[in-house]
């Protein structure tokens, strides 16, 4: 019986065959493994530049209410809804490991209720000519201002995060590993549909 | 006494009449040098004047050499009326002191005598000036019959009437291409057809020149400003390693400077270890924003860049004066960032208005001189050819003065005369480049792959 097998240094050359597929497979799982650890870290650093921006926000509130008693102080009711959705607002801390779409919603409503009750404080604060010209009051409103463009920019770019780990970990054949290592799909933020009802002003 | 109408009040009031047509004639020649605006220097008008002077003056020395016996003539009647001057005047000094005497003798309180003796006196003094005019006038009289028309009077007469007018003319065409017109269209409507921009198609010259961080595609800027700038923000980037996008557009596309802010970051990375400023203006949107990069946030607060804005763009835009605007604002940044006094605006005008208008005062120095300097030769030719006859000698005023009659008798001559009206500036503007480009460059283009966190500050005027 003829064989073809050929013997090397004592490895048969299918031996070889497969032992080189499995160190493709192992270097190409390693590859792999690392970029989606990469992407999903980039995603987390992104979560905690959101947080970190909604934090800033959170800070000048009570600043703001501050200057605003001094000047409006019957405006109990706007005032307290400020003061509370801020409170339930910092309550609500989503670790990066743990963000579910669930927990992001969440979140992102607590947030939507303060940036309403914000609204609502600017808005009262028109009536008051005195506050609007107060300097303390102009500055908060323009880092107000910036701290709102500061969560745009941090959710788009969590947003771009998120869809690179989750495009990474979709593909085939990332997948596969994906699906034995526990790299979850993560939840991106969406549009607040609190955000798109104006703030009810009442005089 | 009042005399209704005497030589001296016809003298006036023909001047007062000639003066319209004069004053038509120089308006003519102003509004005419407005529309020579930009293409012949107020300096060049000047030499012209100062040469045409020169050659009326060596004009006239040959003149007084080739007639030198008019200058013995003219120096003859001079003599002679300083001659006649003296004498009454003497006359005139005798009488003051026998006035002294007589009312130092007066007992106080006798108010009336003195009146009485003040008018007598005077009446004296008029009787010395008539018999000075009447001797005068004898004199002259014979020595025109004597000497007749003499050429070398007549030149200097109308040589130093003609370099006035020389001079009043010459400064009214400087003064016209001084005040350049007001343009038919505004400079805001003359850019109400630009196209508008965004990250994607706005060019950035720092790409391929290190040197360049303005981008001024629509030519809102002066070239000049654009090179101020360029020195100031080169000096941010080497001293405070702050890498700079200055766009300044007529419109930004949708009219959102934050969307044309963070697609600048995003495509070109602005700024090195993420210290980048981007300065996007919408000159005819009336937007702007001010962004500086994640690291710089902390160095460059949102309030600091609103106090930026509100202390140096928003008047100036408002004032459409976008060159101020931006100028001061890259100066403001770069004195906060080097904690130095923050530069002051006193005064909204861009730098091509601040030239012209230390040129103007130049130029208006200039013809001043001009004019003085004529007046004063004329005055001296004037007496030494005895152009004025009896005017330039000098009668004694009357020192026995009261308030009615004729005033002293004051000497004549040619007194220097003024410029009328005022320079705002006089120096051509030169027409605005395209944007950015060119130049030298010490280092090659290309930004630092910055980002942006969403600090800054931004709005509307």
């Amino acid at each position: 019986m003829s064989n073809n097998v050929t013997k090397t240094g004592g490895l048969s050359k299918n031996t070889m065959i497969i032992g080189a597929v499995v160190a493709i497979l192992v270097i190409w799982g390693i590859s792999a493994y690392n970029g989606m650890v990469k992407v999903e870290e980039e995603a987390t650093t992104a979560w905690a530049g959101v947080q970190s921006a909604y934090q800033r926000r959170a800070d000048l509130i009570p600043n703001l209410v501050n200057v605003v008693k001094g000047y409006a102080a019957h405006e109990k009711e706007t005032l307290e809804g400020v003061v509370n959705a801020r409170a339930k607002a910092t309550s609500i801390n989503v670790d990066a490991d743990d963000l579910t779409p669930e927990k992001l919603q969440q979140f992102q409503q607590a947030q939507g209720e303060l940036s309403q009750a914000l609204g609502r404080l600017i808005a009262v604060s028109e009536a008051y000519p005195d506050l609007k010209a107060n300097e303390n009051f102009m500055d908060l409103q323009k880092q107000l201002e910036g701290t709102e463009n500061r969560i745009n920019e941090a959710r788009n770019t969590f947003n771009t995060a998120v869809q690179t780990y989750n495009v990474k970990i979709r593909k085939f054949p990332n997948t596969l590993l994906a699906g034995i290592f526990g790299f979850d799909k993560m939840a991106k933020f969406e549009a607040d549909a609190a955000a798109q009802k104006a703030p009810e002003v009442q005089f | 006494m009042n005399i209704p109408f005497t030589n001296k009040k016809l003298t006036w009031m023909s001047g007062c009449l000639m003066a319209i047509p004069i004053l038509i004639i120089l308006g003519a020649l102003t509004s005419a040098g407005t529309k020579q605006y930009g293409e012949i220097s107020p300096y060049s008008i000047a030499l012209i004047t100062a040469i045409i002077l020169g050659v009326i003056v060596v004009l006239g020395k040959g003149a007084n050499k080739k007639y030198a016996g008019d200058v013995e003539a003219f120096a003859d009647k001079q003599k002679g009326l300083s001659d006649i001057a003296a004498k009454y005047n003497k006359e005139i000094s005798n009488l003051e002191s026998s006035f002294k005497s007589e009312i130092s003798t007066l007992v106080s309180g006798k108010g009336s005598q003195l009146k009485d003796i003040r008018k007598n006196y005077q009446e004296k003094y008029w009787d010395q000036k008539k018999g000075y005019e009447s001797e005068c006038n004898t004199f002259l009289k014979e020595w025109k019959e004597k000497h007749g028309s003499l050429h070398l009077q007549d030149y200097w007469k109308w040589s130093i009437c003609i370099g006035f007018v020389v001079i009043l003319c010459a400064s009214s065409f400087s003064f016209g291409l001084a005040t350049p017109p007001s343009p038919s269209v505004s400079p805001m409507a003359a850019l109400m057809d630009t196209r508008s921009w965004n990250a994607d198609n706005i060019p950035m010259p720092h790409l391929t020149d290190g040197d360049q961080y303005v981008s001024n595609p629509d030519s809102i800027l002066s070239q000049e400003v654009v090179d101020s700038i360029n020195v100031i923000l080169r000096r941010l980037d080497d001293q405070f390693g702050i890498e700079s996008a200055m766009v300044i557009v007529g419109h930004i596309d949708n009219d959102d400077p934050v969307a044309m802010v963070r697609g600048i970051y995003n495509n070109y990375g602005v700024g090195r270890n993420d210290r980048g400023l981007v300065i996007v203006v919408g000159y005819l949107d009336h937007s702007y924003f001010i962004a500086p990069g994640r690291s710089l946030e902390g160095d460059l607060t949102d309030l600091e860049t609103n106090h930026l804005a509100q202390d140096y763009l928003i008047p100036s835009m408002k004032a459409e004066l976008p060159d101020s605007g931006m100028l001061y604002l890259a100066r403001g940044t770069y004195a906060l960032m080097s904690e130095k006094d923050m530069p002051q605006m006193t005064a909204l005008k861009s730098n091509a208005d601040k030239d012209d208008d230390m040129q103007g005062a130049g130029v208006f120095a200039l013809f001043l001189a001009l004019f003085g300097g004529w007046g004063y030769y004329g005055r001296s030719v004037s007496r030494k050819m005895g152009l004025a006859d009896m005017k330039a000698t000098k009668l004694r005023s009357n020192p026995f003065f009261l308030y009615f009659g004729e005033d002293s008798g004051s000497g004549g001559g040619f007194g220097g005369g003024h410029i009328g009206g005022g320079y705002s500036g006089g120096h051509s503007r030169s027409s605005s480049r395209s944007w950015g480009g060119g130049g030298s460059s010490h280092s090659s283009g290309g930004y630092g792959g910055g980002s942006w966190g969403g600090g800054g500050s931004g709005g509307r005027w």
